[in-house]
């Protein structure tokens, strides 16, 4: 896939929102496509159309909504073309409802990640070499199972309520803090 | 579905592990329930923030988080939310928004709808038009007031209790009251004095608190200022934008932490309040809307009977959902202390308890301040003085209390506004007063005990000084009695204000359309 390359006398502000946006589209498509091993290939796709449609966009206008919706389109025509065995798709009325709610309830990624670093640091240090296994090395926790001597089922509900935990912990820190009026 | 095993599923359904027979009894969750989706949303930012923070794909650009813009932003939002739910009382209650451009005055006032204010001159009738000419004296009981410098457009924005005098074209004592600034270059110069600071502009936008029983404050949101101390010592500094002093009682500027938030730029849609929708909540926590200067940073946490937080449950409302507290001391719990003094104010609710219900607990549903005491706490909640009597709206101070007359534990919903008025602004208003379904109540003043001698008038004194006094609880006396309010509470406000006939029937009818 051939990656969109930054031309001379690129727009710099475009070049920085489409850089800055590639964790919520990665996350809107993730959304729409759960489960499915094409999200990084379909969030290419959508860079490379957005980069070629640069001049449709005015900067300080809501980069956010014009490359979601561009986002979906470009995830329509991939599942078209290319239908994947027992992965099942959202009916389109469940699909319009996460597309429509989703970038409203999701908070910007950097913000994201800000929350997610403070959740992290408060891990035990085997808890993280386990997050960081499986999201380094994808889901298999066999080899991971026998550097630890823990079996592969105590493993996967460790990781269950870890990924818990850390939606709870982000979900408390993106919320506003502080003292009373 | 169980909650455990919705939120396994949710997981497996990003993994992509999710057992075939269990996607379309998941697919037709999320389809159904609200809740289910927001969950999902969560995981699916989780899952997003953790492949890019520790898997194969290229970290994110370098952002640190900024929590002072996020929760700007944050703040924004919610402020937003309300101020158009605020939008749609204020066109209902017909308040008024004046508007005072003429005769050539120095300055024009516009206040916020529910707002209550009184002009004077020196030596003169009050000014029926509010325009301001110099030695203009006004005095804001409750609401907003943005006072805008008749010749170059500079302003102020003054929250209740307020009451200031424009002393000359460019210069401003404010006796009382909270106060941002956004003075323009024409202005440069622009002084403000308090009972302890004088504040200079020099191109600016900052903020003053200045009570009467706090030290005074400045904080400089935008450009320099010049401050002196007038007790004590003089003392004098220049500040920068981010910067707050405080006049200690020797006359030191002593450094205080900025908070630029404390202080709202421009008029809000109604009077400042806290709204608890109890539409949602993330674990324990459940979100405070409203336009109270900071109100999205009170923190409210539903607490079971042991003071452990765990989640609320939120059922079919009136207008959404509504909180059903559980339990024998299940309430929410607040870091408001609540609004202090004789303050006016008003708190408004939906409710809907069982028929034949017990109230003899007297279970608050809203309630701050001094647990024991004459008149140091505001207490509002549905009394029964007798097993055989009737279940009423009450408004408890602590020895005194005035009841309504309409039994509410019928097993309908019922819309209560419990309002306390002071003032000269609001001299046309009862003191106090109970609506129920956006009709006045007949109130049955009691009185438990002897008074002492200091209490020489029926209004609250309410006490919020952290020591002595706890802040808002929902759901729960804040004096020792046992067990939570037994039924369903739904879009509680506190207002910053005593709202009129006219302003409680208005939110009646928000939920009966």
């Amino acid at each position: 896939m051939p990656e969109p390359a930054v031309q001379p006398g690129a727009n710099a502000a475009f070049v920085t929102e489409l850089t800055n946006h590639q964790g919520d589209l990665w996350a809107f498509l993730c959304s729409l496509m759960p489960g499915h091993p094409d999200v990084a290939d379909v969030l290419q796709k959508t860079n490379i159309v957005l980069w070629n449609k640069q001049d449709q966009f005015t900067p300080g206008t809501h980069f956010r909504a014009w490359a979601f919706r561009i986002a979906r389109y470009e995830m329509l025509n991939h599942l078209r073309s290319r239908r994947r065995d027992g992965w099942v798709p959202f009916d389109d009325g469940l699909a319009d409802t996460i597309a429509e709610e989703l970038p409203q309830a999701l908070a910007p990624s950097h913000e994201r990640l800000a929350a997610l670093e403070k959740c992290l640091e408060r891990l035990r240090d085997q808890d993280r070499r386990l997050l960081e296994h499986r999201y380094r090395r994808g889901s298999n926790l066999e080899d991971f199972s026998r550097s630890c001597g823990r079996s592969v089922s105590a493993l996967s509900v460790t990781l269950f309520r870890l990924r818990a935990a850390l939606r709870r912990c982000v979900e408390d820190r993106l919320l506003p803090k502080g003292g009373g009026a | 579905m169980k909650e455990r095993q919705l939120e396994e599923d949710l997981v497996a359904l990003l993994d992509g592990t999710l057992p075939p027979e269990r996607v379309e009894a998941l697919h037709r969750e999320l389809r159904e329930s609200p809740e289910t989706r927001l969950r999902y949303y969560q995981h699916v930012g989780l899952h997003q923030s953790l492949t890019f923070r520790l898997g194969r794909s290229p970290a994110m650009p370098g952002h640190a988080g900024d929590d002072r813009l996020r929760q700007q932003r944050r703040r924004s939002v919610q402020v937003s939310l309300a101020v158009a739910a605020a939008a749609l009382v204020a066109a209902a209650l017909l308040l008024r928004t004046l508007l005072v451009p003429e005769p050539q005055p120095l300055a024009r006032l516009e206040s916020a709808p529910g707002s209550r204010f009184a002009v004077e001159h020196a030596g003169e009738a009050p000014d029926e038009t509010g325009a301001l000419t110099e030695g203009s004296r006004v005095t804001l009981d409750q609401g907003t007031l943005e006072l805008t410098l008749a010749a170059t457009g500079s302003r102020a924005t003054l929250q209740a209790p307020a009451s200031f005098v424009l002393e000359a074209p460019g210069s401003l004592r404010l006796e009382r009251g909270s106060a941002f600034f956004h003075i323009k270059k024409p202005d440069v110069g622009f002084t403000v004095r308090t009972g302890e600071l004088r504040v200079i502009d020099l191109g600016t936008e900052f903020g003053i608190h200045a009570f009467p029983d706090r030290a005074h404050e400045v904080h400089v949101i935008r450009g320099r200022v010049r401050v002196e101390t007038l007790r004590g010592h003089p003392t004098s500094a220049e500040l920068g934008a981010g910067e707050a002093r405080l006049a200690d009682p020797v006359g030191r500027l002593q450094a205080v932490d900025f908070d630029g938030e404390a202080f709202p730029d421009g008029l809000p849609d109604g009077l400042p309040e806290l709204h608890f929708r109890f539409d949602r909540h993330r674990g324990p926590t459940l979100p405070v809307e409203g336009s109270l200067p900071k109100a999205p940073s009170i923190r409210a946490r539903y607490l079971d009977a042991e003071g452990h937080p765990s989640r609320p449950r939120l059922v079919p409302g009136k207008i959404g959902q509504a909180i059903a507290l559980g339990g024998d001391g299940d309430h929410v719990e607040t870091d408001w202390p609540g609004l202090a003094g004789d303050l006016p104010r008003s708190v408004s609710f939906w409710t809907r308890v069982e028929a034949g219900a017990r109230f003899t607990h007297m279970p608050a549903v809203a309630n701050w301040g001094q647990p024991s005491g004459a008149i140091g706490k505001w207490k509002v909640l549905i009394a029964q003085e007798a097993a055989s009597g009737p279940a009423v709206a009450r408004i408890s101070l602590g020895l005194i209390a005035y009841d309504g007359s309409t039994p509410l534990n019928d097993g309908k919903w019922h819309h209560v506004v419990a309002v306390f008025s002071s003032g000269s602004a609001n001299a046309e208003l009862p003191g106090f007063a109970i609506y129920v379904d956006g009709k006045p109540e007949a109130l049955t003043r009691r009185q438990f005990a002897p008074l002492p001698r200091d209490v020489t008038a029926d209004q609250p004194d309410t006490e919020t000084h952290p020591g002595r006094a706890r802040p808002l609880l929902i759901g729960l006396s804040i004096d020792p009695r046992p067990g939570s309010f037994p039924g369903l509470i739904d879009e509680l406000r506190i207002h910053a204000g005593a709202l009129d006939p006219d302003e409680a029937g208005a939110l009646y009818e928000l939920g009966e359309p």
